[in-house]
């Protein structure tokens, strides 16, 4: 009974925990995308077939779910780091083992089971959900959707008890065990082995052909083994970890002053932030995951809807351009900034500081990504073009969002007056740039000329938001979103 | 050049008026203590006039500046010390200071081993602020504050969670400070502190300065420590 109770309130913890990290309507929002995705996929699933094999996609996409899974259970390890950037300090149920009479390893057990029942529920279910609406115009029988949410559910279960044992094992014997899975892995890669046949020996996929129930044990059992030996690894009297550093802000400082001096020591602060916290891989991913995806969608509309739309680079150059978005609320969002307000620092020069950091993801991250679906469309020669879009349309975005939100982006995207002007301010510009990238093909002097106008008018935009950042953030209190 | 003057200042928070015209002056050399129940507008007082948020009303000038039109310039000019405490979680103390210093414009390492040394973080040099007790964050910020060493100091309950002996050597500081010339605004609950350390003292209640002057000036009757005054004029 106190398990089930303990249980309830780790989902809710989980509820607010990511409705603080997004918005309230995060996961309703984020298993609708899933449901249409997984439609869409299910409807086109006819055109889909003449460009891969059914088999391919169900080997991706287990294969995908066990690595979520992984990801997950890795979070999960990792969460109090990225916690203590966003929240100074937060306590999590997990910790209540401190000063109530319940065993850490209970607790861990039981965070370990709220982690793969939220998961399934929010993640699992909609993918199956969404080939169920599908199913009412393609022929999809309800018996294969019923085999492969328990066969996607199996490879996510397998990743996530895999990871959190890692972690947990590696928490304890630190990076021996990074050792030995990295030798595992290079005997297996050097002995030639072939990695798509090891791959379709995955339990959860061979379930799906074979439908034998056998499998299904021999994984819950497992994952529950693995989940209850990890517990095992779980400090009873965890002592806690004093974390040390050799100093490296002078010379982050030194680095950064010459660059941007004015804004050195805001800029070194943040990167020894980023770093130290591990908060710079979720930032990249969150920036890569929108670009793949968007690669992904226009693959998907191009090779299998057979759609005869040329998405050309400079149409990918103003989409990298709006997804910086995401880039920047990650930026704005995830610091402590409660400091600075006993300190001579004003807003507008914080905002500042993560424009220039969103200035340097945007050139370590976003422009290779264009420069190789440039290399993969073999439209090398519009890179030029593609990279004007693309700083511009950012440049554009990200000044908007820093004038709207400041350092409170997903707080105040939630304000509808604030999203309705945001919305005014970007949609027309993506609209035209799209445009732009349609008419290039038919006209490309006069589609330049367009392009280059656009950019101008986007280069003065940025300028002016800018220039109007001290009057909208002047004197505004450092405070958690 | 007066460190505080205030004329009227009044901040409004909705329909609450969380502090209703205050009017103060502070001397140079001056502790002044500002003592008042929980929400009496103590923390938003040590905030308006420390630059951190704009007066709805009135006016205050702080070493000379005027806090609505130029805050920056007051927070250059004053050390403040915050009631809660948020140094970045994953620099270490040594490079939080160091932060702070390049943030005030002050040479390379300004004053930072002399603080350090000072509140006894030697040890703690390379420990992530995040793994500091409650404690230690204290004098971390305390360090912060007084790395630049400002004439004009916004305390707001400097002492809460530090040991004795620190305690003991701080009030020892702050007495040699305003001996120097110093000025100190200090917001505190413990009236035995106020009492000890103060030359002056503000008591607010309601937003409202209900009594202001030295100990002798305040009381009624021969005898009558702080606490007793705090009391008959709060219940009042």
């Amino acid at each position: 009974m106190l398990d089930l109770n303990i249980l309830k309130l780790m989902f809710k913890e989980e509820f607010r925990l990511q409705a603080s990290f997004f918005n309230r309507s995060y996961f309703l929002f984020s298993s609708l995308t899933i449901v249409l995705f997984t439609f869409i996929m299910g409807a086109t699933l006819p055109m889909l077939r003449h460009a891969v094999a059914i088999d391919d996609l169900l080997l991706v996409a287990h294969w995908v779910l066990l690595f979520y899974g992984l990801g997950v259970g890795g979070f999960a390890m990792f969460g109090d780091c990225i916690l203590e950037r966003r929240f100074g300090s937060v306590s999590l149920l997990l910790a209540s083992g401190y000063t109530l009479p319940i065993r850490f390893r209970r607790l861990f057990f039981l965070f370990y089971i709220k982690d793969t029942l939220y998961y399934i529920f929010f993640t699992i279910l909609p993918m199956v959900l969404g080939l169920a609406l599908a199913s009412v115009f393609v022929p999809i029988s309800f018996s294969s959707l019923f085999y492969l949410f328990v066969s996607l559910t199996l490879s996510f279960l397998i990743g996530i008890s895999i990871s959190v044992l890692l972690f947990a094992v590696l928490a304890r014997l630190g990076g021996a065990v990074m050792v030995i899975v990295a030798a595992c892995g290079s005997y297996l890669w050097f002995m030639g082995i072939d990695v798509k046949e090891v791959a379709a020996q995955l339990p959860s996929l061979v379930f799906y052909h074979s439908h034998s129930f056998y499998i299904v044990l021999e994984v819950l059992i497992i994952s529950l083994l693995l989940g209850v030996l990890s517990s095992f690894f779980i400090k009873e009297m965890p002592t806690p970890h004093e974390r040390r550093a050799k100093e490296a802000f002078m010379r982050t400082l030194h680095l950064t002053s010459r660059i941007v001096s004015k804004y050195g020591p805001m800029l070194s602060k943040d990167i020894l932030d980023l770093v130290r916290s591990g908060i710079i891989f979720p930032v990249i991913l969150t920036f890569l995951t929108p670009l793949l995806f968007l690669y992904a969608v226009t693959w998907f509309v191009e090779s299998v809807m057979l759609w005869n739309f040329s998405f050309s680079l400079l149409f990918y150059a103003a989409m990298v351009g709006f997804f910086c978005t995401l880039l920047y609320s990650w930026l704005s969002n995830i610091d402590i900034s409660e400091c600075y307000n006993s300190l001579p620092l004003s807003m507008p020069h914080v905002i500042r500081t993560k424009l220039i950091l969103f200035l340097f993801f945007i050139c370590v991250v976003a422009v290779p990504y264009l420069i190789a679906i440039g290399y993969l469309k073999g439209e090398m020669d519009l890179l030029w073009i593609g990279l004007f879009i693309m700083f511009t349309v950012s440049a554009y975005v990200g000044s908007v969002l820093a004038y709207l939100t400041g350092l409170f982006t997903n707080s105040y995207l939630l304000d509808a007056k604030i999203l309705l002007l945001f919305s005014l301010a970007v949609v027309p510009v993506l609209l035209a740039e799209t445009l732009l990238s349609f008419y290039y093909p038919v006209n490309s002097n006069t589609s330049t000329i367009y392009i280059a106008g656009l950019g101008l008018l986007l280069a003065v935009g940025s300028i002016i938001f800018l220039n109007r950042l001290d009057d909208r953030w002047k004197g505004k209190l450092f405070r958690i979103a | 050049m007066l460190p505080v003057v205030t004329n009227s200042l009044t901040k409004r928070f909705g329909e609450l008026t969380a502090v209703d015209g205050l009017t103060i002056t502070i001397q140079p050399g001056e502790l002044f203590g500002f003592i008042g129940p929980n929400g009496a507008g103590k923390t938003t007082t040590l905030q308006m006039l420390s630059g951190q948020i704009p007066p709805t009303s009135g006016t205050a000038s702080v070493m000379g500046i005027d806090v609505a039109s130029d805050p920056i310039s007051v927070k250059a000019a004053i050390g403040i010390v915050p009631e809660i405490e948020y140094p970045p979680s994953f620099l270490t103390v040594e490079e939080y200071l160091h932060f702070a210093a390049s943030v005030r414009g002050l040479p390379e390492n300004g004053n930072v081993d002399r603080w350090i040394e000072f509140f006894g973080l030697e040890e703690k040099r390379e420990t992530m602020c995040m793994s500091l007790s409650k404690g230690q964050k204290k004098k971390v910020t305390l360090s912060a504050a007084l790395l630049h060493e400002p004439r004009m100091l916004f305390m707001d309950e400097p002492f809460l969670d530090l040991d004795p002996l620190i305690q003991r050597k701080l009030k020892a500081w702050l007495l040699d400070f305003v001996r120097g010339g110093g000025t100190v605004f200090l917001s505190t609950h413990i009236l035995e502190l106020a009492e000890k350390l103060c030359t002056r003292v503000g008591i607010i209640d309601k937003g409202k300065l209900v009594a202001v002057g030295s100990m002798e000036e305040l009381r009624k009757s021969a005898g009558e420590d702080l606490e007793h005054i705090f009391v008959r004029l709060v219940s009042a």
